[in-house]
């Protein structure tokens, strides 16, 4: 399934996306992480904007993982990182190599937090295992590092979609397929052109479209849809799957598309060699 | 490309206050060396390909006098149990790649039950500007940030996109934050169902 209306969370770069795929908001944030760690938050009724180093529970009040964790679920992070050390650092203000987690003080008080957020180079050669060790989560963030991020000027498109085929392959081909969702999606616009107009919602987005991408046993097959989707109908999806509480605005709103038109339960689940070309 | 030596500078202040860190390079390529200067802020990304961050890489690697560039391999240790739920959906894995439309990656996968895309865009004078086809895989249209992203969008008429952000810098000073052709956001890699199919290398 593809989705041809699914837009960015904001109108904006990495981090306040990826904070909106984590928790619904991005608690006012509107920048990527300078090289101090500091980023900008606005207030839509003064328009002034402040520094912070870190979101507190005043900006963003729960996440995912916090509502997972409350309900006796497992979240994880796999994010890959540089084999060189020294490109992470310059990886780490554009693609905000934390994850987000990190900045997130709900998310990072949770006692097993550096259990679940793992850190590896070369994830793709890796993937099968953590699988197999159980690392997968109910749910599981996947994000790579600046070189098979696809980022314009740091990683190219056929390197970075060869690795997402490989990390796809691994679920594919691993005993959990059979009750898996991966949704593959693009955090920020990057500075491309698109040509339809994002709706605006509030002070902050929506943003620009991205491609969404839903591969599953149960994923409709051959269909474009057309439904309202942003970050946050990831977050409504989840918590439509493992029965925990809205969080925001973003993911109560009716107009949010929560995902479910996108499965057909009642098929016939779909091997993943129906996904392999 | 073979770098001989590495220099980081202990960052600075550019004449807009942000953090500004020198590092020059210096390299011997088909026998001819020179420095190479780069330099980047929270705006500008570190290199503009592939190879250059294997050159990066590799001074910093010599630098640091362990000259390796592989990775220490983890030890996956087993997860700690978790709870199992019996229902169709106990996985939900989201990969999150970055930086591109829509547009740029799927322009000609046309919904049959729908008006096709416009092949042009719209930019601030009016004009309509063809899209094209990048000429390489790792094209680059310059910044994405906050305020950028608003001038695109122009409050919903969408013909920003031509904005000097978006250009190639005229005085050629910073290679980094600038697109790599005129207009450099007008492009697809799917921009025809041709393009769309075609293995790249550029």
């Amino acid at each position: 399934m593809l989705s041809d209306r699914w837009f960015t969370s904001e109108l904006s770069q990495s981090f306040p996306n990826h904070l909106y795929l984590l928790a619904a908001t991005a608690g006012g944030d509107i920048s990527n992480p300078n090289l101090d760690g500091d980023f900008d938050i606005l207030d839509p009724q003064t328009g002034k904007t402040r520094q912070e180093s870190h979101l507190s529970s005043a900006e963003i009040a729960t996440a995912l993982p916090v509502e997972l964790e409350q309900a006796g679920l497992a979240w994880t992070v796999l994010q890959e990182t540089d084999n060189i050390p020294i490109l992470n650092l310059g990886a780490n203000f554009i693609l905000d190599l934390a994850a987000s987690v990190g900045d997130v003080d709900v998310i990072r008080a949770l006692p097993d937090f550096n259990d679940r957020l793992i850190e590896t180079p070369d994830l793709e050669t890796h993937m099968a295992e953590y699988i197999a060790k159980g690392w997968a989560g109910h749910v599981t963030f996947i994000k790579p590092n600046d070189v098979n991020s696809e980022h314009p000027g740091v990683g190219d498109v056929t390197g970075g979609q060869k690795w997402t085929r490989a990390i796809i392959d691994a679920i594919g081909n691993s005993p959990e397929w059979a009750h898996s969702v991966i949704i593959l999606t693009w955090d920020d616009y990057g500075g491309f052109y698109d040509h339809v107009v994002p709706p605006q919602v509030d002070g902050f987005g929506l943003g620009f479209r991205v491609p969404g991408l839903i591969i599953s046993p149960f994923a409709k097959k051959g269909v474009v849809q057309h439904e309202r989707r942003e970050f946050s109908s990831i977050a409504k999806f989840c918590e439509g799957v493992f029965n925990l509480p809205a969080m925001t605005a973003r993911d109560r709103d009716p107009a949010t598309d929560d995902l479910m038109s996108a499965f057909d339960f009642g098929q016939a689940p779909r091997p993943y060699s129906d996904f392999v070309p | 490309m073979k770098p001989l030596a590495h220099d980081s500078g202990d960052g600075g202040e550019s004449s807009s206050g942000a953090s500004v860190y020198p590092l020059m390079i210096s390299v011997v390529q088909d026998g001819i060396s020179r420095v190479e200067k780069y330099r980047f802020t929270k705006h500008h990304i570190l290199s503009t390909s592939k190879s250059l961050i294997s050159t990066v890489a590799l001074a910093a690697s010599a630098l640091a006098g362990c000259g390796s560039s592989t990775g220490t391999a983890p030890t996956i240790h087993q997860a700690p149990a978790q709870k199992q739920v019996d229902q169709p959906v106990q996985h939900v894995f989201v990969i999150l790649k970055e930086n591109h439309t829509y547009d740029n990656f799927f322009l000609s996968y046309l919904d049959p039950n729908e008006p096709s895309p416009p092949a042009q865009g719209l930019a601030s004078n009016g004009r309509m500007i063809t899209i094209t086809e990048p000429s390489k895989d790792d094209w680059s249209p310059g910044d994405n940030s906050f305020e950028v992203a608003h001038v695109d969008f122009d409050g919903g008429i969408m013909d920003g996109f031509d904005q000097d952000a978006h250009q190639p810098d005229p005085t050629g000073l910073d290679r980094f934050l600038h697109a790599d052709g005129s207009d450099g956001a007008y492009v697809s890699y799917g921009v025809t169902p041709e393009a769309g199919r075609r293995r790249v290398g550029y």
